[in-house]
């Protein structure tokens, strides 16, 4: 008999974060969310896909361990093709992908895949030689990316996996949005070239054989006047009416402007120093992420006690069943499930008053409070 | 190299190993010596060609008349001479299209864009124009690269030789039979079949959906 525990796989989702235009706080924003996702005890993976202008490197939270305090020149994306054409996909993903130092105060792990030895010679030489219609169409190249979307989640099982997209209509910004993406945060600013250019790629990848789902994020938004009839409410008609495939359509995220971030890159979530500066919009959207990919444990514990809570004790069964489908591992879930199953039994034979009293209490409970055994 | 001498001393060494002639070997023996390492030096491939040429009728020879192990250091000399003929690609050449050196990058991009101004050139490289200078100077030296000048400004092209060079580092691309370059297959173990199944069929078609 084998005693050794069956590697436990974790549903990983790929979040592309991607903009039509520049300057809209887009890897702000990935940024803002992979700390926020670290804080919450999730492991992260960040690619930087912008190759033209990588902008990762410049936040020393995603430097790697044990590097020295400067900006350091790692290989990344750009290394890795060229590996791959040159010699096929590596073994290990170490060389391109390295474990990022964050903070003391984590719970989760990071690693950063940067978009290589930007500036060098060499990388220039690799991205001007680079022909992506070639790549697709003879060089197996959606099999090389899918393989890297694969020897990702095996062998660093990241929860997530934040990609930065090169905006524009690029076709690294394709990369990201069109293949490797469950989930698209489509960033703009509200105004017209901006709107074209979202619901230009809202259509497009709506058209897709398997289209990602769709996050709205309008940033940086001014404070201003949002009743019926002002701009602001036209434009939120106009989202609503053209990109309306998008999860939420009705109701997109709302980056404020804060004038501070037009000066320096700082990591609000991070930012606990300053009261003028909030990062709850930062949490919104961390949140909105994770209620749109549906896998972290969180979220299905949460909607399994308002159910519960409720006496809908079926619902939260299937919530919390379908909470361990993608998290096989997770205590918490694996607790309640058994609570649950047990209270029902209890339910039948001492009734309904007496087993909901008990229920209260168990919710209140923490996994370290009691013992399945 | 000069035909004639190689005769006189191929054949005076022929007859000098056959009479036992021990000065008269070393004279003739040591032309030759001398005229291979010219050959080599000078990468003269039609010289190291008719230099192995008579050292395959003489090693026998060697073989036969002395007894210090001389045939099998001709032997070896010989299989030397043959691999740089062979090759048509001296080291040199090689050394300067290594992919890793700066100036195996501006061989390939002269290559791509052929016509190609030297500021334009740096620019690509992310280079100073002073930076890359002795580069082209040694790349031009050894027959890779040319320049043409036209006024002020100066072209630079790749020359068959060079084409030659690159051409022997294409570890990846091979050449069918038709002479077009082929990509060879290779194995993608992290690939999920499920979501190769859901893929567009038309896999090109990714990169330019939007357009």
């Amino acid at each position: 008999m084998n005693d050794e525990p069956s590697p436990v796989k974790r549903t990983c989702r790929f979040i592309a974060f991607y903009s039509y235009k520049g300057g809209v706080g887009r890897t702000l924003a990935l940024v803002n969310t992979a700390r926020a996702l670290m804080l919450r005890g999730k492991h992260v993976v960040v690619m930087d896909l912008d190759l033209g202008a990588p902008g990762l490197h410049h936040f020393p939270v995603f430097w790697p361990k044990g590097g020295k305090a400067q900006c350091p020149r790692l290989k990344g994306f750009v290394e890795y093709l060229d590996t791959c054409h040159h010699q096929g996909p590596p073994e290990s993903l170490e060389s391109f992908i390295h474990p990022c130092r964050g903070k003391p105060q984590d719970k989760g792990r990071a690693w950063i895949m940067p978009a290589g030895l930007h500036g060098e010679a060499h990388y220039l030489e690799i991205l001007n030689d680079m022909s992506w219609e070639r790549f697709y169409r003879e060089e197996d190249g959606f099999r090389i990316i899918e393989n890297l979307r694969g020897h990702i989640m095996a062998e660093f099982q990241p929860d997530y996996v934040l990609m930065d997209a090169q905006p524009g209509l690029s076709e690294t910004g394709v990369i990201a949005t069109h293949q490797l993406a469950d989930v698209v945060v489509l960033i703009f600013n509200l105004n017209q070239q901006n709107l074209e250019g979202a619901k230009r790629i809202h259509d497009s990848l709506c058209h897709l054989p398997s289209p990602p789902l769709i996050l709205l994020v309008a940033s940086p938004i001014p404070i201003v006047p949002v009743e019926q009839g002002t701009p602001f409410s036209k434009k939120m008609d106009w989202i609503r009416e053209h990109l309306a495939k998008a999860e939420n359509a009705q109701m997109p995220l709302l980056i404020p402007y804060q004038a501070t971030l037009a000066f320096e890159d700082r990591i609000l979530i991070d930012d606990h120093g300053d009261p003028f500066l909030s990062d709850q919009a930062y949490r919104r959207l961390v949140t909105a992420i994770q209620k749109t990919v549906l896998v972290d444990a969180d979220i299905f514990l949460d909607r399994a006690a308002c159910c519960w809570r409720e006496g809908r004790l079926a619902e939260a069964e299937q919530i919390l069943a379908q909470g361990l489908r993608h998290n096989p591992d997770h205590p918490q879930l694996l607790n309640r499930l058994a609570c649950l199953r047990l209270a029902s039994d209890l339910i039948q034979r001492e009734g309904l008053a007496s087993a909901m009293e008990d229920l209260q209490r168990a919710l209140q409970l923490t996994p370290g409070d009691y013992d399945l055994e | 190299m000069n035909n004639h001498l190689l005769e006189i001393h191929a054949t005076g060494l022929r007859h000098a190993l056959a009479d036992h002639d021990q000065q008269s070997v070393r004279e003739h023996r040591d032309w030759l010596t001398g005229a291979v390492a010219a050959a080599l030096l000078d990468q003269d491939v039609k010289a190291m060609q008719a230099l192995r040429a008579a050292l395959v009728e003489l090693i026998p020879l060697a073989d036969k008349y002395i007894s210090s192990g001389a045939g099998e250091r001709w032997r070896a000399l010989g299989e030397v001479l043959q691999s740089c003929a062979d090759t048509y690609k001296p080291l040199e050449q090689r050394r300067l299209a290594e992919p890793s050196r700066l100036s195996g990058l501006i061989l390939r991009r002269i290559a791509k864009e052929s016509g190609i101004t030297p500021s334009v050139l740096a620019a690509r490289l992310n280079k100073k124009r002073s930076h890359i200078s002795n580069e082209l100077n040694a790349l031009e030296k050894e027959g890779l690269i040319y320049r043409l000048s036209e006024g002020r400004n100066i072209y630079l092209y790749i020359s068959g030789t060079g084409r030659g060079v690159l051409a022997s580092f294409l570890p990846v691309r091979s050449l069918d039979d038709t002479g077009t370059e082929k990509y060879l297959p290779r194995e993608y173990p992290h690939v999920d079949p499920e979501r190769l199944r859901h893929a567009s069929p038309d896999l090109s078609g990714l990169v330019y959906p939007v357009a």
